[in-house]
């Protein structure tokens, strides 16, 4: 793989098991360069088999998958899968090998020096926030699930790839921990500037991390869009069922008030209160409420938007919501 | 005859016989291992092949000890050290075998999804993490092996492959107690030995003791 983060391509993917099981169908998307991917479904929807299929853990009974424009089926399936950093829930941390020695793994295989793999390893766990001098000569059973993923993720990022696969990486985690890792996730990636595909059945967790996310329903991708796109405009019915239950949540915790700007109408009064567009709706209306604003104007990349209603906001985000 | 003078008479024999009796389990063993552990890393490849030929094992473990001595005995037309190792050997493959082929089963799914998806192959996979983790329950099944092979190894005597079997039969034969004890007794202790020295090294070498 080349320094620069890839793009990932599916084309008109589909995989039938022996067993007449149509895992996927004909599903083409494609993940922009340095952008993370959320995978979203319910299990057997077929997003693990999706992700699979960039490493050759899994092959298309037809279409393709292509990194860059070239498909993997062309790449040695071991030498492509070294250049993949890859998390599993659970970790997958080798339990007999020391925190240290699990992140040194690809590296290793790789046939790097001692001195460049300590170094990669050292920086890795740097990043993950699990620092080696404190974690390193531990072994997996003697930390806590949130710092097994933190190893994990050193793992997945020890050799600096361009492309992570993360398969529901923060799935056995319980919710505060989850929540800061996803946020710290989302952090790294962009310091990295990988391209990321993440499995998740947890729509929140697809709303909190990804700049895209992937719909898919028994083997068929239902709507690909950004989180703004999913919550506020879902292309049919099964579409909007994965945010139903979670509606009100996700938009106001996760939508920012740039994102909905454009969906508000104008009002004719004058903005009394300037909020910046980077701030959520739930902290947007939260200060709206503290000043007994009633309209407001949004500033976004040195633009003044507006002015709005703060009804037409509640209006919004009650739009198809239960 | 008071039990020192009798120890003291026969204590060149007991020597001699205790030294055969860990020479016929050493060479068997060995033979054993030299066997079943590659056979049993290479037919976690070949699940089917596996059930065939664990099913074969159980099937020679049914056989009793003795039948299997004197059947030996005539397919190879030799008495002694021939047909007992043959023997033991053939009883020693299951346990050795079984727990290889468990223990390399017994790999947690995500450690080795993990393992490929990272960029390992195959054999790195093996030697590298599913055999060390399955070391204890390989050891489990050397360390029954030799249990079993220590104890049945005084049938050998019967075919003339001495060891203290020797004095079971001889004890038997004129009817005295005392010397049935001076092969019995040695061969317990030696199995206890051998028993607890394997759960020793199995402890040592599993990957997650210790701390």
């Amino acid at each position: 793989m080349s320094d620069r983060a890839p793009e990932v391509a599916f084309a008109g993917v589909s995989l039938r098991y022996p067993n007449g099981v149509q895992a996927l169908d004909n599903v083409t998307f494609s993940v922009p360069a340095g952008s993370i991917c959320a995978l979203m479904g319910g299990s057997g929807s077929g997003k693990t088999t999706l992700l699979k299929l960039v490493n050759r853990m899994e092959r298309t009974s037809v279409g393709e998958v292509c990194l860059d424009g070239r498909p993997v089926e062309s790449s040695d399936a071991v030498a492509l899968r070294r250049s993949i950093g890859y998390v599993i829930q659970e970790g997958g941390l080798f339990p007999h090998w020391s925190a240290e020695r699990n992140v040194g793994l690809v590296p290793r295989l790789l046939g790097c020096d001692q001195r460049t793999s300590d170094d990669l390893v050292t920086g890795a766990m740097e990043m993950a926030r699990i620092p080696r001098a404190e974690f390193g000569h531990r072994r997996p059973d003697q930390l806590s699930g949130g710092q097994r993923q933190r190893v994990a993720i050193a793992r997945a990022i020890a050799a600096r790839p361009r492309l992570l696969l993360l398969d529901e990486p923060f799935g056995a985690l319980d919710p505060a921990i989850r929540a800061e890792m996803q946020e710290e996730l989302r952090a790294l990636v962009k310091r990295l500037g990988c391209t990321v595909i993440l499995v998740t059945h947890d729509i929140a967790e697809a709303f909190a991390v990804a700049d895209q996310i992937v719909l898919i329903d028994r083997g068929r991708l239902v709507q690909i869009g950004s989180p703004v796109e999913i919550a506020l405009t879902p292309s049919d019915a099964v579409a909007a069922a994965f945010t139903a239950k979670q509606a009100l949540e996700l938009r106001l915790r996760y939508l920012r008030l740039a994102d909905v700007a454009l969906h508000l109408p104008t009002s004719s009064g004058d903005g009394s209160a300037e909020l910046a567009g980077e701030r959520t709706i739930a902290d947007a209306l939260g200060a709206l409420a503290r000043i007994s604003g009633e309209r407001f104007t949004v500033l976004h990349q040195g633009q003044r938007l507006g002015p709005f209603e703060r009804r037409a906001v509640w209006d919004l985000l009650q739009r198809g919501a239960a | 005859m008071t039990w020192t003078e009798f120890l003291a008479a026969h204590a060149d024999d007991l020597l001699w016989r205790s030294g055969e009796h860990v020479a016929l389990c050493v060479a068997t063993l060995a033979a054993a291992c030299l066997i079943a552990l590659p056979l049993g890393v290479w037919l976690t490849r070949l699940p089917r092949a596996a059930g065939t030929v664990l099913g074969l094992c159980s099937v020679i473990q049914t056989v009793p000890s003795l039948a299997l001595l004197g059947f030996l005995m005539v397919l190879t037309g030799r008495i002694g050290w021939v047909p007992s190792v043959l023997a033991l050997f053939l009883y020693a493959l299951l346990p050795i075998l079984r727990n290889t082929i468990v223990g390399l089963g017994t790999t947690p799914p995500p450690v080795r999804q993990a393992a490929i998806a990272l960029g390992m192959t195959a054999d790195q996979v093996l030697w590298q993490v599913s055999l060390p983790l399955a070391m204890p329950v390989v050891v489990a099944g050397l360390r029954t092996a030799a249990v079993w092979t220590i104890g049945t190894a005084t049938l050998c005597a019967f075919i003339g492959a001495g060891g203290l079997g020797v004095f079971i039969n001889r004890g038997i034969e004129t009817v005295d107690a005392r010397m049935v004890l001076l092969g019995v007794v040695p061969a317990a202790a030696l199995a206890l030995a051998v028993d607890a020295l394997f759960a020793w090294s199995g402890r040592r070498l599993t990957p997650l003791g210790g701390t």
